[in-house]
């Protein structure tokens, strides 16, 4: 309904502690605190806009307590590892009704209060202090392995792995990746639709997909507006390039084919739309601001992007299915009509539960399992669509997901990065200083082959619909997680993990090294070990010929620290660890 | 950026390699009839519009359309072709300006995926087949290296090639595609040929396996051939330990054959530079395996220059481009091959020759160029293809200077095939559209 004042809400990220006074304030100043328009087309429920209120959630007679077994499948799925027994039982008696939870009330640390409290840590006296980005890698690595926030932290790795940043090519500064990182977290557990808002406007995405600064046609200059975010926002971040059932199968036509979601004149329709947004920190009434100001003011990357009317696209907008914005609109009127049309879009809630489901228990999840995850996107119970709570739930809770032995189709490769969290989280690992130096990880030569924040492209590590030769194309299915598993890089994620075992573990300086509680596991005899390494790593699913053979491997090592590290060397190579299943 | 360079050189300075090797028997002597295909891949979309440039009265309409981004033409390299004039190469060309003013390589304008002859008025009425999903970059990457642009891309018609051209059966069979950076379409095959993925730096294999360990000297060793023996019901696990078995193989083999060759020529330590250099030092090393048909995938990446650092970024990427090329032709020539293997540029699409204001948005068809091989003597110092008219909303502009290809990948795909061996049976497998065009112009 309009109300006759064309606005779209935005969600006012806190100004850092650290930056100064003075940016903080004008930022909170110059960020427009607009209130929605109802969203057009008739009574939908759960309005387009506004943050979903939270489900109530109807009652459920109390489940059964779940097996060890199972709930250490859980925690591999919900968490970046299990940390010992004690937690699989304290699990087993909370239920997994009673740690969701939990875990969904659970706080966030900023990944911003990390970086203010590294700033100028390697400077010397009389250098200016500055932050280094590795802090916005480090910041990560503090979240997964020691963040009690842990379904939050595994819900925003999948998030960042659908709406991608990296810094691997175009510079992105720290406080804007760590920012962006602060409002992934923020929404893990909150509305797609304000998610999805949060990031069109959030100043790193505008920086990595052009959307900052983007204009309006100008026919003299031969200028249109830029095309990156409007084409990426629809092919990879919410609706795909062809048309899909509820359950996340393709639609098809009469002749079996599959049909195209939108073509080049719609990204054109969506780029004007976006076009004439710059910092939300700057003077939106200054033409001049728009694009003249110093990038190296903090305060630009951490506030919502707002708009300049002057630069944005006057014209109509063709967005999705036929839908026409018509002329003159105000740019935050054509903003919130645009991420509107691409939320209600049809596509969207088995998309993102196909993409979500993969991230934490799948790579082939039954069109059934999706399609139950998408209706409850579609309504949580409560008639609010895209409540990512009930969401996450729905995941983690489906009959799919559950149980002692899944089904074949239950199965996905956990990304080395996942493999590292798992080592240092089960193995005790901690640093004097309690701060971590994980930094650089994406090489394939002598790394992981994978890190947070360092994807290859808007494309992330690995598509969706990868599919490796050899008997997992056999079956038709997917796996994501292989596209990164060439031969070089299987050797080379190995021989990092050999070097951790050897050398008892990873970073420095001395401080903030890393290092394993081997020793715990040296005290144990064979079979306690292997069975604590099956709880740890294997989800208490050790098969029979990987217990036989660390069996014999433990008995023919003297030195009990030695056997320790050789098990653990055949753990992060044995099949069924690096398989999650 | 410069510190993640530094710190990748340094991991790589820090390795020694060459732990285990054994001597390696001959599987066969070297071939003579030597062939190998060598795809520089510029991941992005390269604004092709920046690449090949003209110099004459054409100059006028490229620097009207794109005033923020035209090199100014006194920096422009002049190419001395034998069948066009007016046309320069991008100022950080050096090296490849003088291939191509010496023959040793050529240019090729304006190409891009088409699944048959199509004008713009055909295109403007959606009256002909059309690839799909033309300004996508994960699709454009597949159709450029699949060459099968009306479906989602399977298997590359480099892949395809091979498929034929080593018989099944032969030994090191697997080590015919050999890619320098990771996993690619272009190298995959219709039946079983994949890519081997090697490494750059030279490091292969696992350090704390020693696959030929005396038995009970090193249980370590026993437990990890006996993960590797094992067969897994699982399709997931058993491709997993078909990757550890791959990666142990080339541990093997590789290593060896790369102990019994070297090359003298000196590359860059850049990302190009390191894969180009040990591409070149696995092409010495063919003997040891016995192969006399190859490709080889390497890539750069940073093309998608939607930004305004465009020009900056362009500068950089094409000074590690000329300087790995012209140190691969410097190598092959020094190794007797420089008739024996063909390196050529490919890329998702081309860009807008006009502007967003900042950098360029996708196009569709590109200039690019190819050194050596096919690409030298006769077929050397040539414009292959034609240039567009430069016209906005002129007869070659599907818009805002996004290029309708005038020459299709299939056509210079084909001629590539050829001079690799195909017959008419392997090329209508290999390029299943490519008898709708006609031959690659300028080609002889």
């Amino acid at each position: 309904m309009d109300d006759g004042t064309d606005t779209i809400e935005v969600e006012i990220e806190e100004a850092a502690p650290g930056l100064s006074t003075g940016t903080a304030s004008a930022a909170l100043a110059a960020a427009a605190l607009l209130a929605a328009c109802g969203g057009g087309g008739g009574a939908e429920p759960g309005g387009s806009a506004s943050p979903a209120a939270p489900a109530t959630t109807p009652a459920t007679p109390a489940a059964p307590p779940p097996t060890r077994r199972d709930a250490a499948r859980f925690l591999s799925q919900a968490t970046f590892g299990a940390i010992g027994p004690a937690q699989v039982d304290a699990l087993v008696t909370q239920g997994f009704d009673g740690w969701l939870t939990a875990q969904f009330a659970k706080p966030a640390a900023l990944h911003i209060d990390y970086l203010n409290s590294q700033r100028g840590r390697d400077q010397k006296a009389g250098e200016k202090p500055y932050l280094a980005e590795e802090t916005s890698y480090e910041a990560v690595w503090q979240q997964w392995l020691t963040g009690e926030d842990q379904l939050r932290a595994r819900v925003s790795w999948a998030l960042l792995q659908t709406f991608v940043i990296s810094n691997i090519a175009p510079d992105i500064r720290p406080v804007a990746m760590s920012s962006y990182m602060d409002m992934l977290n923020r929404n893990a557990f909150g509305s797609w639709r304000t998610l999805l808002q949060d990031v069109a406007l959030h100043p790193a995405m505008g920086y990595y997909l052009n959307m900052l600064e983007s204009e309006k046609e100008n026919a003299a200059k031969g200028t249109h507006p830029n095309e990156n975010f409007a084409r990426e926002v629809l092919q990879l971040f919410s609706i795909g390039l062809i048309q899909l059932n509820a359950d996340g199968t393709p639609k098809l036509d009469s002749a079996g084919k599959t049909q195209p979601t939108y073509d080049e004149a719609v990204v054109k329709g969506f780029a004007k739309a976006f076009s004439g947004w710059s910092y939300g920190a700057l003077d939106n009434t200054k033409a001049s601001q728009f694009h003249d100001h110093d990038d190296n003011n903090e305060a630009l990357w951490v506030v919502p992007m707002k708009a300049w009317a002057s630069y944005h696209s006057p014209g109509d907008k063709l967005l999705l299915d036929g839908k026409t914005l018509p002329a003159g609109q105000t740019p935050e009127k054509d903003m919130a009509d645009a991420l509107d049309a691409i939320f209600q879009h049809p596509n969207v809630p088995p998309f993102f539960a196909k993409q979500l489901i993969q991230r934490l228990v799948t790579s082939n999840p039954s069109a059934a399992y999706v399609g139950r995850v998408a209706a409850v996107f579609v309504n949580d119970g409560s008639g609010v669509r895209g409540n990512l709570k009930a969401v996450v739930r729905a995941v983690l809770m489906d009959a799919e997901a559950r149980g002692d032995s899944p089904a074949a189709n239950v199965a996905k490769q956990r990304e080395p990065v996942i493999r590292f969290a798992n080592m240092l989280r089960g193995l005790g690992a901690k640093s004097t200083s309690g701060l971590n130096r994980i930094q650089y990880l994406d090489s394939s030569d002598d790394a992981l082959g994978q890190s947070p924040l360092l994807a290859p492209s808007v494309f992330n590590f690995y598509s969706p619909g990868y599919r490796p030769a050899g008997p997992i194309a056999a079956q038709g299915w997917v796996a994501p997680e292989f596209q990164i598993s060439g031969e070089t890089a299987v050797a080379s994620s190995l021989n990092f993990f050999a070097d951790l075992f050897n050398g008892g573990g990873y970073g420095w300086p001395e401080q903030h090294r890393l290092n394993l509680d081997l020793a715990s596991l040296a005290a144990l005899d064979a079979t306690a070990l292997i069975d604590r390494l099956d709880l740890l790593f294997f989800n208490l699913g050790m098969s029979a010929t990987t217990r036989s053979r660390l069996t014999k491997l433990v008995a023919a090592i003297d030195s009990k620290t030695e056997s320790v590290k050789a098990a653990l060397i055949v753990t992060a190579l044995s099949p069924d660890h690096v398989i999650q299943r | 950026m410069k510190r993640r360079h530094l710190l990748q050189l340094g991991a790589a300075a820090a390795l020694n390699p060459w732990a285990q090797m054994r001597a390696l028997a001959q599987t066969a002597p070297a071939a003579r009839d030597y062939r190998a295909l060598v795809c520089v891949f510029m991941f992005g979309g390269n604004d092709g519009n920046n690449l090949l440039v003209p110099t004459d009265a054409r100059y006028a309409a490229y620097q009207r359309a794109r005033p923020n981004l035209a090199l100014s033409s006194g920096t422009l390299l002049p190419l001395t072709l034998s069948n066009a004039t007016g046309l320069a190469l991008h100022p950080a060309f050096t090296g490849l300006q003088g291939l191509v003013n010496t023959g040793q390589g050529s240019v090729i304008a304006n190409i891009g995926p088409l699944l048959q002859p199509t004008t713009k008025a055909q295109y403007d009425a959606r009256s002909v087949p059309l690839p799909n999903n033309l300004f996508s970059h994960s699709d454009q990457q597949g159709a450029w290296q699949s060459g099968v642009v009306d479906a989602p891309a399977r298997n590359g018609w480099g892949g395809r090639l091979l498929e034929r051209a080593v018989a099944e059966g032969q030994a090191n069979r697997g080590y015919a595609a050999i890619s320098l950076s990771g996993g690619n379409i272009w190298e995959a095959g219709d039946k079983s040929l994949t890519p081997y993925r090697v490494s750059a730096s030279g490091r292969f294999g696992f350090d704390f396996y020693d696959p030929n360990a005396k038995a009970g000297s090193d249980p370590l060793s026993a437990a990890v051939a006996a993960t590797l023996a094992e067969t897994r019901s699982h399709p997931f696990e058993q491709t997993w330990l078909n990757m550890m078995g791959r990666s142990i193989e080339v541990q093997r083999v590789l290593a060896s054959a790369l102990a019994s060759s070297s090359v003298a020529t000196p590359f860059p330590d850049t990302g190009l530079g390191r894969q180009l250099g040990m591409a070149a030092k696995l092409i010495a090393a063919r003997g040891a395996l016995g192969l006399s048909r190859q490709c080889f995938f390497t890539s750069i990446g940073g093309f998608d220059t939607h930004g305004d650092d465009q020009l900056q970024r362009q500068a950089e990427l094409f000074a590690e481009i000329d300087a790995a090329v012209t140190a691969f032709n410097t190598a092959m020539t020094a190794q007797g091959l420089a008739d024996s293997v063909t390196l050529f540029s490919a890329s998702d699409f081309g860009r807008n020759l006009t502007s967003n204001g900042a950098g360029t948005d996708h196009g569709w068809g590109s200039h690019h160029f190819a050194v050596g091989g096919a690409a030298r003597g006769v077929n050397g110092r040539k414009l292959l293809g034609r240039m567009p008219d430069l016209t906005l909303n002129g007869p070659d502009d599907v818009g805002q200077g996004v290029w309708l290809p005038t020459t299709a990948t299939d056509q210079l795909g084909t001629e590539l095939a050829r001079w690799f061996g195909a017959d008419a049976t392997t090329l209508a497998a290999v390029w299943p559209h490519g008898g709708g065009f006609d031959r690659l112009a300028g080609w002889a």
